[in-house]
């Protein structure tokens, strides 16, 4: 058997490392220099260019777009969240239609919004795990589990770009951020009247948070509207997505919901009660037509993986048509109407964590 | 911990200032057995009693045996050591495969048995120090090797952290002498097993992570029924990320050792520019295939008793070799295809009529081709996460289905001219090893190629993934 060590090159002189630093610093610097400079992702690690960057952080795809934003969220607000929404963008979106920040009062509680859209499930359980210990007075966790994306193999943008939020060095070298620098300044409407803070994100004041105002808390009122609209039919594209979601809706991967459930889940839910915190599963909704082409067999496997999920906690689950007297109504395929969306976040919320009624029922 | 990580780095830099102190050897060993098990228990500090327990029932059965001067008086020990090493990676590995089977199998006697499920959860490396320490012991039941010095020494060699979670499966006869005298490494070792460092993390984290797994990610794991271009793309990266992957680990593991003064043996050489299939086993994680050879295939009687059984035996090896892979019937087709390639080649070399072909480089070219087309066949069945999946993707391969691509353009390109950099480097330097091609290159490209690649390490966008080995 050869050895690695039996022929170690003759050890390089001074000069190499001298050189080979020289070099590194060559490629290094530039870069350096434009990611401050242009700051694309509005981290402020130095004085940076007062250039809006709201349209890049919006239509860019990055994944260091929501970690910019749970960056900026200070610690102070962190220190009252006591409620907090996990998730993909159908449960982002339910805590967050029409413009409601990350963070909002809600009666007297505060939720924290850490659905992400796009989010696999490993990316989920990673972001709650990573902000766990920065949350010290959470009670209770809204865990959306939307059993048909469970089998997918994650993807883990929010929290990695977390880390590198954290590790100033991996923005500042970083090509991805190169990237988004030229694409920012490569935009051609950066007039100088946009200049200086429009875009950014605002600050949250941890003593003045937006409250329940901003997302409305009529349920019943939102029942009765949500009851009165009718879902967007799908388009011939989104007739094609539900398709797809047909065929992977808890068919040939429920066995791995099954493992992700036993191995992830209920640990996950052990660890969670340890810490006093109550969790509560939400199933989102499903579109009528992607539920009307469930066979027999698929409803049947959604009902026991349900009752797996039962059996671990609270189970809120929209996917049957019905809950608590409403009937989701949808934009698109996935996503739900704004008056079933306020009616889903009151709901849950007056079901599971309601202590002092905030919400009007009528 | 694993290599590629910012804790792993200062670990090292701390393990490695304190073994350079001016302490006494037991002392500096000890240090490494802390540090060794300090970073075992960053993995899940629950594994480490079984690490322990490995190390000690192997170290009072060896013992035993060093004493004993008849080989039938050694035999209780041996089957000891066997019945625990294998008995826990057993019950560890394959407790839950084997649960599974047993339903399915009931289920399809028609019995609706439904026990709770185990739920085992496998620790990290335990195949690979369990088959380091299993070679001792075998070793020292044939004679074959001297008993280790003291438990301190015997604890280290099982537990030297480098190498202990993906290998390289070190042999004890190789390790044990480098602990019987003090060892620093030298200049040359420091400032190569660093460079070993930088290029291993640079092939996890530039190539395997960053350029080739979005591209594997993007094809395997889709809901969907691939194009031929995706199935071809995702096959051809998958083959390329994993030889980064797993050889990027050997590369930092060697460097680190190094580092400390311990050569640990190559584990990967230029396994893609291989011509036939016992020719990539010599160059394919070197160490597990010479393990297979040493404990399993030649004891089982290699190629000494006849055509027929030299071919069970290979059949054999391969599919245990599979199956330490993972407890799944998809790594036991992957050792099954490997076993009946490594069958049809000495078939194909047997009956090879000398007229045809007789250039010796295109014969060479052709073998080298041939080989890594095969070798890309079985790695369906490793990356796929279902058999029905790989079925879905080696159709996709054959029959040609022309849809849009899932995978962003320039990622796949880069994808594709990552695999034909590999392919064409590996074949250049097919018999070169990495001293003898660094020393050839000059150093002012040596002090370029070093800042880029620390440049890259440092600048690329990645999403930190753990080593694909360390699920075995």
């Amino acid at each position: 058997m050869r050895f690695a060590h039996d022929h170690a090159p003759d050890p390089p002189p001074r000069s190499f490392w001298i050189l080979a630093g020289a070099l590194f610093l060559l490629l290094a610097v530039p870069v350096a220099f434009v990611n401050l400079a242009v700051d694309p992702f509005d981290f402020r690690l130095a004085p940076h260019l007062p250039i809006v960057r709201d349209k890049l952080m919006k239509t860019n795809d990055s994944m260091l777009w929501s970690a910019s934003e749970f960056r900026r969220i200070p610690q102070a607000v962190r220190d009252r969240v006591t409620i907090s929404f996990v998730g993909d963008s159908r449960t982002e979106g339910i805590c967050r239609w029409p413009s409601a920040p990350r963070v909002f009062r809600f009666g007297p509680d505060v939720i924290f919004n850490l659905a992400v859209s796009g989010a696999s499930f490993e990316e989920s359980i990673r972001l709650l795990e990573l902000e766990l210990p920065r949350l010290p007075h959470l009670r209770g966790v809204v865990l959306a589990l939307p059993l048909e994306r469970i089998g997918v193999s994650g993807i883990n943008r929010t929290t990695n770009a977390l880390r590198l939020a954290d590790t100033p060095l991996l923005y500042v070298l970083g090509l991805g951020t190169l990237a988004s620098s030229f694409e920012l300044v490569m935009q051609k409407d950066l007039s100088p009247g946009e200049r200086w803070a429009k875009g950014e994100i605002p600050d949250l004041d941890p003593a003045h948070l937006p409250d329940e105002s901003a997302v409305g808390l009529d349920v019943a009122g939102n029942i009765a509207k949500a009851k009165a609209a009718q879902s967007t039919p799908l388009s011939p594209a989104e007739q094609k997505n539900a398709a797809m979601w047909r065929r992977i809706l808890l068919g040939v991967r429920s066995a791995l919901v099954e493992r992700r459930i036993r191995d992830v889940v209920a640990p996950l839910v052990q660890r969670l009660r340890a810490r006093g915190i109550a969790v509560v599963f939400l199933i989102p909704p499903l579109h009528p037509e992607v539920r009307r082409a469930l066979g027999p067999a698929q409803l049947a496997n959604h009902e026991r993986l349900v009752a797996e999920l039962a059996a671990l906690g609270p189970v809120e689950d929209f996917s049957r048509g019905d809950r608590g007297g409403l009937v989701p109504k949808f934009t698109d395929a996935l996503h739900v109407q704004p008056d079933t969306a306020h009616a889903i976040l009151g709901g849950i919320y007056m079901r599971n964590f309601g202590r002092s009624a905030p919400v009007t029922v009528r | 911990m694993v290599f590629n990580s910012v804790s792993f780095l200062i670990f090292f830099v701390l393990v490695l200032g304190l073994y350079q102190l001016a302490l006494p050897w037991a002392a500096r060993k000890a240090l490494l057995l802390v540090a060794s098990y300090y970073f075992y228990a960053a993995f899940n500090i629950a594994f480490t009693p079984i690490l322990l327990f490995t190390t000690v029932v192997d170290w009072i059965a060896t013992n035993r045996m060093a004493r004993l001067d008849h080989p039938r008086a050694r035999l209780p020990w041996l089957l000891l050591s066997l019945a625990s090493n294998l008995g826990l990676l057993g019950f560890f590995k394959y407790g839950n495969f084997l649960q599974e089977n047993a339903i399915r199998l009931l289920a399809s006697a028609g019995v609706g048995y439904q026990p709770a499920l185990w739920n085992i959860v496998l620790p990290a490396g335990i195949s690979f120090y369990t088959f380091q320490s299993l070679s001792y012991t075998i070793d020292i039941y044939r004679g074959t090797c001297r008993p280790a010095r003291s438990f301190l020494d015997f604890a280290v060699f099982v537990s030297f952290f480098p190498q202990l979670v993906a290998g390289p499966i070190v042999r004890a006869k190789d390790f044990l002498p480098q602990l019987d005298v003090p060892r620093r490494a030298t200049g040359a070792q420091l400032a190569w097993g660093l460079l070993l460092l930088l290029f291993g993390l640079f092939q996890k984290i530039v190539l395997a992570d960053a350029t080739l797994a979005p591209v594997v990610n993007a094809t395997y794991d889709a809901a969907t029924r691939l194009s031929t271009l995706d199935a071809w793309t995702g096959t051809l990266a998958f083959a390329a990320q994993i030889f980064f992957d797993f050889a990027g680990y050997s590369t930092c593991a060697i460097g680190v050792a190094m580092c400390f003064g311990f050569a640990l043996p190559d584990n990967f050489r230029h396994p893609y520019a291989a011509a036939g299939f016992s020719d990539f086993w010599q160059r394919w994680h070197i160490s597990l295939s010479s393990w297979l050879r040493d404990y399993l295939y030649i004891p089982l009687g290699g190629n000494r008793r006849g055509l027929p059984r030299t071919y069970a035996n290979l059949c054999v090896t391969m599919l245990l070799g599979g199956l330490w892979h993972g407890a799944d019937w998809r790594f036991v087709i992957w050792g099954g295809l490997h076993a009946a390639y490594l069958c049809g080649e000495r078939v194909v070399v047997w009956l090879w009529p000398a007229w045809l072909l007789p250039w010796a480089r295109v014969r060479l070219l052709g073998a080298m081709l041939l080989t890594f087309f095969l070798v890309c066949l079985t790695w369906v069945f490793f990356r796929a996460s279902s058999f029905e999946r790989a079925a879905s993707i080696l159709n996709s391969m054959f029959v040609a289905r022309l849809r849009p691509s899932k995978v962003d353009a320039s990622m796949l390109g880069l994808a594709l001219a990552v695999v034909a950099g590999l392919l064409l480097y590996q074949w250049a330097v097919r018999n070169k090893t990495a001293e003898q091609i660094w020393s050839g290159i000059p150093r002012w490209l040596q002090a370029g190629l070093v800042a880029l690649a620390l440049f890259l390490i440092l600048a690329t966008p990645v999403q930190q993934q753990v080593f694909i080995y360390f699920q075995f």
